[in-house]
C-alpha cells in the first residue's frame, strides 16, 4: 500500500495551540485507569490524580486560548471517566476526585460491576449521592446471581433519581434476563446501554475499509502506574507515553517534549498502516487499534534505540 | 437585621449570567434535514413524517445543491463541533444523493460524519452489506437507528438487525434509539431483533416519547412518562439545525418542526443565521437559563403554559409553536430591548454629564442644568 502521511519520522513537540481547531482538542476528556494498592488504598493516589488534574486542566485552558476568552466552545463535552476492579473500596477517595473534577467543569462517569453494587449497597448509595459524580453505569458480566430483587430495585431508583439517567455494560441477554430496563424507574427514563457480544476476540469481524480517523478515541488515558498515553490502544507503550502525572506538565508531551506521533493527523486521517490487509483478530479494541499498536510494537525497539521508525502513522 | 447573601447561589448566579452574556452558542453538529417524507408513517413521529411528507408542511425538501453550499458554510464556523449529521424524514429514501453528501462533508473537513435511518433499505443482508459498504468508504463514521413498537408497521426487526450487523461489519458506529411510553417499553422494542445482532450495535439510547408533532394527537395523554423537569438549559446539547424548508433553529429536538424562523438558507448564509443565532436574545436565554426562563415573560402578557411537561425540549416545543405565545415573546421581547436601550442611554448621558462636570466644563453643565 502506498503511504501518503508519512512526514519527518524524529520526535518532535507538538503544536497545541495553534489553528481554528487546536490538536487540544482532542485531549480534552480524561480516562483514569485504578486499581487498588498492596495496601488497599487507590493507584494512582487520589491527591496525586485530583492535583494533576487541576494542572492539566489549567495547560488545556491556555491551550485554546481561554485567558484570551478564545474558543471557550471548547470547554464543552470534557468528561473523566474511571475505569478500575473494586471501585466501591475507595468511594471517599473517588468521590473527592470526582468533586474536584467538577469544580474544573468535567463531567465525571463511574462504571460499578452490578454484582459489587449488591454486595456492597451502603457504599454504591454513597458512590450516587457523591455530587461530583455526574453518571453512572452498572456492568453485567453474564454470571451474577441477583438474590435481592429490592435491594437492585433501590440501587436503580437511587441512580435515576439522582442522576437522571442510567447506563448498562454487558451482554444484552443477560440484561434482559435480570430485566433491568423493566424496573419501575428505569422504564421512565433516559438510558444508555453498551451491548458486549460475549464473544472473544477471536471471533470479532475484520472491516474491509479499516482505517479511520481516530478523534473519537483520544483522550488522556491516565494508567494505574500514573503514565499517561493518547489513546487506549497505546496504552502501555514506552514509545507512545505522553509522561506522567507526577512531572510537571513542561516534562510531558503537552508541555513540549517530543513526541513521535502526530496526534493531529491521527485524529483527522488516523494511522497509516504498514500491513492494512485482513489479520487476525486478537483483542476487543477496535481493528484499527489493534493494528496500529502491533505495528508500533514491532517498531518498539528501534524507535527506544534513537533510530528512524517505519510506518505506522509516525511523525 | 441584614442577611448575607448565599455565596453559592451568588456564584451560581454570576456564573449564569456571565454565560448569558458572553459564552458563545457552542454546537455539537450540523443537522441537516434534506426532506420530510418517510416511508413511515409512526405514530410517534415528533416530526409527523410520513410517505407525502409532513402532516404539517406536506412534501418539502432541500436540493444536493443547497445541502452542498450550506456544508461549506457551516465549515467555516468556528463553534460548530466537525461533526455532519443528515436526516430526514427519511434521508435514505435516496441513498445515492445521501453518499453524495456524505462525500461532500468529508471534503468540506468534517470529521464525525453520522446519520439516522429508520434502515428500511437493510431488508436483506446483501443489501444491507452493499450500502454500508459504501457509506463507510464515502466517510460515514456513526449511524443512529430509530426502532420501536411505533416503527414495527412499516420497518421489519429483521431489516433493523440487518443494518446492525452490515454496520459492525464495516466498522460504523450504531446508535440504535429506542423510545418509551407507559404501554410501550424499551424491553419490548429490543424483542423485535435478533439477540445476536443488538449484541453488535455500539450502543442503545433510550428516552420517553415526547409529546410532540404527531405524537401529541396520535398517543393518550396518560400514556406519556412525564418527567415534570423544566428547570434545566441546553447549552450542552444543541445542533445546527437546517429543516426540510430550509429554516435554521439551534436544535433538532422539536424546535425545528414549529415555524418559528430565526433565518433561511435561501435567504442568508448558514454562517450568517449562526451569529445571529449567537445574538438573539431568545434564543440566548433559552439555551443558558432554560426554557423556563420564558414563562415568567408570558405571564406578563396573560399567557399561562403550565409547568406540567415531558421536559424541557416538550415545553420549548409548545411555546414555539403556538402563535399566540410567539407574538406575546416577541412584544415583550422588544419591550425589553427598548427599556434596555432606554436605560443604556440614560446611563450614557449621566456619564457624559459627570465627565463634564469632573472636566469643569461649564458649557456641558450649563447643558445639563437646561436639560
Amino acid at each position: 500500500m502506498t503511504m501518503t502521511h508519512i512526514a519527518a519520522r524524529t520526535p518532535k513537540p507538538i503544536d497545541f495551540s495553534t489553528g481554528r481547531q487546536p490538536a487540544a482538542q482532542w485531549l480534552r476528556s480524561v480516562a483514569l485507569l485504578v486499581r487498588s494498592d498492596a495496601n488497599g488504598g487507590l493507584e494512582p493516589s487520589p491527591d496525586l490524580l485530583a492535583a494533576w488534574l487541576e494542572r492539566f486542566d489549567d495547560w488545556y485552558k491556555v491551550a485554546i486560548g481561554c485567558e484570551r476568552n478564545e474558543r471557550l466552545h471548547l470547554l464543552y463535552h470534557r468528561d473523566v471517566t474511571v475505569v478500575g476492579d473494586r471501585l466501591l473500596d475507595h468511594v471517599a477517595e473517588i468521590g473527592m476526585v470526582a468533586r474536584r473534577a467538577a469544580g474544573l467543569g468535567f463531567g465525571f462517569s463511574v462504571t460499578i460491576p452490578l454484582d459489587e453494587a449488591l454486595a456492597a449497597e451502603p457504599r454504591m448509595n454513597e458512590l450516587v449521592a457523591c455530587p461530583g459524580v455526574s453518571t453512572l453505569a452498572l456492568s453485567v458480566a453474564g454470571d451474577e446471581v441477583v438474590g435481592d430483587e429490592e435491594a437492585l430495585a433501590r440501587i436503580l431508583s437511587a441512580i435515576v433519581r439522582t442522576k437522571g439517567h442510567i447506563g448498562f455494560i454487558g451482554v444484552y441477554d443477560r440484561i434482559r434476563e435480570l430485566g433491568l430496563l423493566d424496573y419501575p424507574d428505569v422504564l421512565s427514563t433516559q438510558i444508555t446501554i453498551h451491548p458486549k457480544d460475549g464473544t472473544t476476540g477471536e471471533t470479532l469481524p475484520i472491516p474491509s475499509r479499516p482505517v479511520q480517523p481516530c478523534f473519537a478515541r483520544l483522550r488522556v488515558y491516565v494508567d494505574t502506574t500514573g503514565e499517561i498515553f493518547p489513546c487506549l490502544g497505546l496504552v502501555g507503550m514506552p514509545a507512545a507515553r505522553l509522561g506522567r502525572i507526577d512531572d510537571p506538565i513542561e516534562r510531558t508531551v503537552l508541555g513540549g517534549q517530543p513526541y513521535p506521533l502526530c496526534l493531529d493527523r491521527l485524529a483527522r486521517t488516523g494511522p497509516d498502516l504498514t500491513h492494512p490487509e485482513p489479520a487476525q483478530r486478537y483483542t476487543g479494541l477496535p481493528w484499527i487499534c489493534e493494528r496500529h499498536r502491533r505495528e508500533l510494537l514491532q517498531e518498539q525497539e528501534p524507535l527506544l534505540a534513537g533510530e528512524a521508525p517505519a510506518e505506522s502513522g509516525l511523525q | 437585621m441584614q442577611v448575607s447573601p448565599d455565596p453559592v447561589a451568588v456564584n451560581d448566579a454570576v456564573v449564569r449570567l456571565a454565560m448569558l452574556q458572553d459564552m458563545p452558542i457552542f454546537y455539537a453538529g450540523l443537522v441537516v434535514e434534506n426532506t420530510t417524507r418517510c416511508n413511515a408513517k409512526c405514530a410517534m413521529c415528533y416530526q409527523s413524517a410520513g410517505p407525502k411528507g409532513s402532516d404539517t408542511w406536506g412534501t418539502q425538501s432541500l436540493t444536493t445543491a443547497e445541502i452542498k453550499r450550506v456544508i461549506a458554510e457551516a465549515s467555516t464556523i468556528e463553534t460548530l463541533y466537525p461533526r455532519f449529521h443528515l436526516s430526514g424524514g427519511e434521508a435514505f429514501i435516496d441513498v445515492d444523493g445521501c453518499i453524495e453528501l456524505f462525500t461532500a462533508a468529508r471534503e468540506a473537513g468534517f470529521l464525525d460524519i453520522t446519520t439516522t435511518t429508520n434502515a428500511y433499505w437493510a431488508n436483506k443482508p446483501d443489501r444491507a452489506r452493499a450500502v454500508c459498504e459504501r457509506l463507510r468508504a464515502a466517510g460515514v463514521t456513526s449511524m443512529e437507528i430509530s426502532w420501536d413498537y411505533w416503527h414495527k408497521p412499516y420497518v421489519s426487526g429483521d431489516a433493523v438487525s440487518n443494518c446492525l450487523e452490515a454496520c459492525s461489519e464495516f466498522e460504523i458506529e450504531t446508535n440504535l434509539r429506542i423510545l418509551c411510553t407507559k404501554s410501550h417499553s424499551y424491553s419490548e422494542a429490543l424483542s423485535f431483533l435478533r439477540p445476536e445482532a443488538l449484541a453488535r450495535a455500539s450502543r442503545v439510547s433510550g428516552g420517553p416519547v415526547f409529546a410532540t408533532g404527531r405524537a401529541a394527537k396520535m398517543i393518550p395523554p396518560e400514556d406519556f412518562h412525564r418527567q415534570n423537569n423544566i428547570e434545566g438549559n441546553c447549552h450542552s446539547v444543541l445542533n445546527l439545525t437546517v429543516n426540510a424548508r430550509g429554516n435554521v433553529y439551534p436544535c433538532c429536538a422539536g424546535l425545528d418542526q414549529t415555524d418559528y424562523v430565526f433565518g433561511n438558507v435561501r435567504e442568508a448564509s448558514l454562517d450568517a443565521i449562526a451569529e445571529r443565532l449567537n445574538r438573539s436574545p431568545v434564543v440566548r436565554t433559552v439555551v443558558f437559563s432554560g426554557i423556563a426562563a420564558l414563562a415568567p415573560l408570558l405571564e406578563r402578557s396573560g399567557i399561562d403554559v403550565g409547568r406540567e411537561y415531558n421536559g424541557i425540549c416538550h415545553m420549548c416545543w409548545r411555546i414555539f409553536s403556538d402563535p399566540e405565545c410567539v407574538r406575546a415573546l416577541d412584544d415583550e421581547l422588544e419591550k425589553a430591548t427598548q427599556r434596555a436601550l432606554s436605560r443604556a442611554l440614560d446611563r450614557l448621558e449621566h456619564s457624559r454629564i459627570e465627565t463634564a462636570v469632573d472636566d469643569h466644563d461649564p458649557h456641558c453643565c450649563a447643558h445639563a442644568e437646561a436639560d
